[in-house]
């Protein structure tokens, strides 16, 4: 597999022996959906922020496609990058949904004779369409996040980063998001990385970077670290809902393997029962 | 904030609504320096009729170009009373005690408030008709000559469109922290000196905080997207200068140069 | 203390081009010392109604009874100051109210507002503080040095200094991390056992579920439903026709039952259903 994201050794300091980032290492393969997971003040919206040069490492290096982020590089790799950050408000920079989807291509220096046509794409393709006229002020920050989302993808971006992107949003909201980055990660293999505190949303992606205090403390494949309970707790996170279940049925005595996966839980037992 | 209507857009579909921003600003532009020639009543009759023509061609109620009249209203009154107590010029009217009223006052007055009215009417009409954002696209092409003198045309429009998507935001908020903190127990309209500067202050230091912590997201936002205020970039909006445009400016340059001669002649 | 609304309605701005009719005869009776949460979307009037319970906003018709202040549409404002100290509103995100330079300032500002002398203020902020979770030493600090859930949890203490009878909280754990959610849903559930009115808005099913008594779900302006909580959930398909997701627990429950298991659908705890579904095999 290509590795399209690699981070060696960064290291970051807001304050003069404050490490936010401490010398943390990983790579993402192209066109998987990782996510970094860590309670609030882990330091993990410090990575989104580096990776897209908009806080300046001390050391280490950080390669996007190849391309090692530099002054010289940062307009490349941003172009590469599309950020959905925490808040729905403040990233909404156009007047009206239309507006704010131009603005990226206006960036870009697109002929604007051929926005229109490339803004009705990606309001289609994030469902919202019928509200290109729209001020902000009358979406809601789930439509926000898709309007942010379609901005982004209008810059075809091949990876997009998710900042607590859905942390602000009402379960409906949550639910429209994360559909729409699982359809965009596997039809459009665009690589997805998933900065949250949601251990569901990690249970469903294809590799997890557990962080604390600005160090990596773990990483693998979902099914690996998401059924390390003592860890997890440690780290003031919470134990998916299929590990609780299947591993509150091996106790009572019945022969099931450790799940994280509701989905597959349920099959599981189901099967079970039928058996009976 | 609720019921406010200077400034507000309302969104109609009219002739007005459909002339090019750049034509607006400037009829408005012209008109408000026309305002200032005293062409007598029949300038302002003049100028007042083509107002109201403006005012029915926007297909803007009465009503609501009254209600933006209102929050000027205490000003208005403010100016007209002491213009009538200073001015002492032709014969006195009538007296009372030390008040003395004299015609030239009377007359001064009804200018300024024909004038003031004729002002806030123009440019609701501007306002109310042209989206924020054509507004600004227009004051960035009537700026570009100054370019070549260095102005940064491009970044005030920028910031004047980026304040402009915010005042709504920024309204809401304030709101909320109104509400915040007298269900904390402030009282923003009652109190003594002290009580009201300690609720201002509640209010202001929040929103201060919460506006700084607005800019530095939408600053990485921009950032991210490749924004980058020196470089080149195309623009979404075109505007488009029609023929209705050139006919409606001929119509406003006629008014004004009417006006204009009238004050000279008269 | 018991909440009654009798036919309220609210329009905002009304006779303008912006009016807005925000709820519409809105009747409901809350019971003293229960804990409830109030669900629907954006927009369905939610934050609307919570603000008529301390009369941030008065009704435009029909009328509001908190114990013995009745609310009505010509109520003048000077009669409802006692019911900002009785109903305690905690807004969205309430860390953007904090502005003292100490945290021991910003949590008496409020106790003070209503009169309550220096001392005995600077008595309660100790306790409050305690409360939430934060030791003397944060007293003389300043609240903009303190992390996100701290500043929250400051705040809370501000309005709970006043010692409110009513305590309603809008959506308190938005952008919490599951910890911090929970650390403050106990802090509530600790003030609702000392006798005291909670309502909550959530968005959340899973803590209204674990948390809550009672459920107001509002559409459109409009009070669909008041039940408990165990009546609430089993009306699957209102709640989908309002896509309000399920608890993850029941929605769990609801797709073993669809394949042959027989499950009580209002199990709540997760050793229970364990224990269920290991009697089921």
């Amino acid at each position: 597999m290509e590795k399209i994201i690699e981070v060696k050794d960064l290291l970051f300091e807001y304050e003069e022996g404050l490490k936010t980032i401490n010398q943390i290492s990983f790579c993402i393969e192209k066109g998987t959906y990782t996510t970094i997971l860590g309670h609030n003040g882990s330091g993990k919206s410090t990575i989104a922020k580096l990776l897209i040069g908009l806080l300046g490492k001390q050391s280490g290096e950080i390669w996007v496609g190849g391309v090692p982020l530099n002054e010289e590089t940062l307009n490349e790799i941003r172009s590469q990058i599309g950020i959905v950050f925490q808040n729905p408000d403040n990233q909404f920079i156009g007047a009206t949904v239309r507006d704010d989807i131009a603005f990226g291509l206006e960036n870009m220096c697109v002929d604007p004779n051929e926005m229109d046509e490339i803004i009705n794409e990606y309001a289609t393709k994030v469902d919202m369409l019928e509200f290109l006229d729209h001020e902000p002020t009358k979406l809601s920050g789930g439509q926000k996040q898709r309007v942010a989302i379609a901005g982004i993808l209008a810059m075809s971006p091949s990876i997009i980063i998710l900042d607590e992107a859905t942390s602000m949003l009402d379960p409906k909201g949550k639910t429209e998001i994360n559909n729409l980055v699982h359809q965009l990660n596997k039809e459009k293999n665009i690589t997805i990385l998933s900065i949250t505190h949601d251990i569901e949303e990690a249970a469903l992606s294809d590799y997890v970077i557990l962080l604390n205090n600005g160090e990596i403390i773990d990483q693998g494949k979902p099914e690996k670290v998401l059924k390390n309970k003592e860890q997890l707790e440690s780290l003031s996170l919470d134990v998916p809902f299929a590990y609780k279940i299947s591993e509150g049925l091996k106790k009572q005595g019945i022969q099931i393997e450790t799940y994280i996966n509701q989905e597959k839980l349920v099959k599981k037992l189901c099967q079970l029962h039928s058996k009976k | 904030m609720n019921g406010m209507m200077l400034g507000r857009y309302i969104p109609l579909n009219s002739f007005i609504h459909k002339l090019d921003p750049r034509l607006k600003i400037g009829a408005l532009l012209l008109l408000l320096i026309s305002v200032f020639f005293d062409a007598g009543f029949i300038g302002y009759g003049i100028l007042g009729i083509f107002v109201i023509t403006l005012v029915l061609l926007s297909k803007i109620k009465i009503s609501q170009i009254l209600k933006s009249i209102k929050p000027m209203l205490f000003m208005m009154i403010f100016l007209m009373f002491f213009n009538l107590l200073f001015i002492q010029k032709g014969t006195l009217l009538f007296s009372l005690g030390f008040l003395h009223i004299y015609d030239q006052a009377l007359l001064q007055t009804a200018y300024i408030f024909i004038r003031l009215i004729l002002i806030i009417i123009m440019t609701t009409v501007l306002t109310a008709t042209t989206k924020p954002l054509d507004l600004t696209l227009g004051i960035e092409h009537l700026l570009t000559p100054f370019k070549r003198i260095g102005f940064p045309t491009h970044e005030v429009a920028m910031m004047i469109s980026i304040a402009l998507r915010f005042i709504p935001t920024l309204l809401e908020e304030t709101q909320r922290i109104m509400k915040a903190q007298a269900s904390r127990g402030v009282e923003f309209s009652e109190g003594s000196l002290k009580e009201k500067i300690m609720s201002i202050v509640s209010l202001i230091i929040p929103l201060f905080i919460s506006a700084f912590q607005r800019a530095e997201d939408l600053a990485n936002a921009m950032e991210s997207r490749n924004y980058n205020p020196e470089a080149k970039r195309t623009r979404y909006k075109q505007l488009i200068w029609k023929f209705s445009d050139t006919v409606s400016f001929i119509c406003v340059i006629s008014v004004c140069t009417c006006i204009i001669t009238l004050s000279i002649v008269l | 203390m018991s909440i009654t609304f009798k036919e309220v309605e609210h329009i905002y701005s009304e006779n303008t081009p912006f009016s807005y009719h925000a709820l519409k005869g809105v009747n409901l009776n809350i019971k003293t010392g229960s804990m409830t949460a109030l669900i629907g979307h954006t927009g369905s009037g939610k934050s609307t109604l919570i603000q008529h319970i301390n009369a941030l906003l008065l009704p435009t018709s029909g009328e509001i009874q908190i114990e013995d202040i009745m609310i009505t549409a010509t109520n003048k404002p000077e009669t409802l100051k006692p019911l900002r100290k009785k109903a305690g509103l905690v807004f969205q995100f309430p860390e953007y109210q904090l502005f003292e330079e100490t945290i021991l300032k910003d949590i008496i500002f409020g106790p003070k507002n209503f009169g309550i002398s220096e001392d005995d203020a600077r008595n309660i902020a100790k306790e409050t503080l305690n409360l939430v979770g934060l030791n003397e030493s944060y007293l003389e600090k300043s609240p903009f040095d303190l992390s996100g859930g701290q500043k929250r949890r400051v705040a809370i203490a501000g309005i709970l200094a006043m010692n409110p009878d009513i305590l309603i909280l809008d959506e308190p754990t938005a952008g919490l991390d599951p910890q911090g959610a929970k650390e403050m849903l106990n802090l509530f559930k600790r003030i609702n056992k000392t006798g005291k009115t909670v309502i909550i808005v959530s968005h959340d099913m899973n803590q209204v579920l674990e948390y809550c008594d009672d459920v107001i779900v509002m559409r459109n302006g409009r009070v669909e439903r008041h039940e408990t909580v165990d009546q609430i959930f089993k009306e699957t398909e209102y709640l989908s026709s309002l896509s309000i997701d399920l608890p993850t627990i029941t929605s769990f429950i609801l797709q073993l039952n669809e394949q042959g298991f027989d499950i009580d659908s209002s199990i709540k705890n997760v050793n229970q259903l364990i224990k269920e579904i290991g009697g089921q095999l």
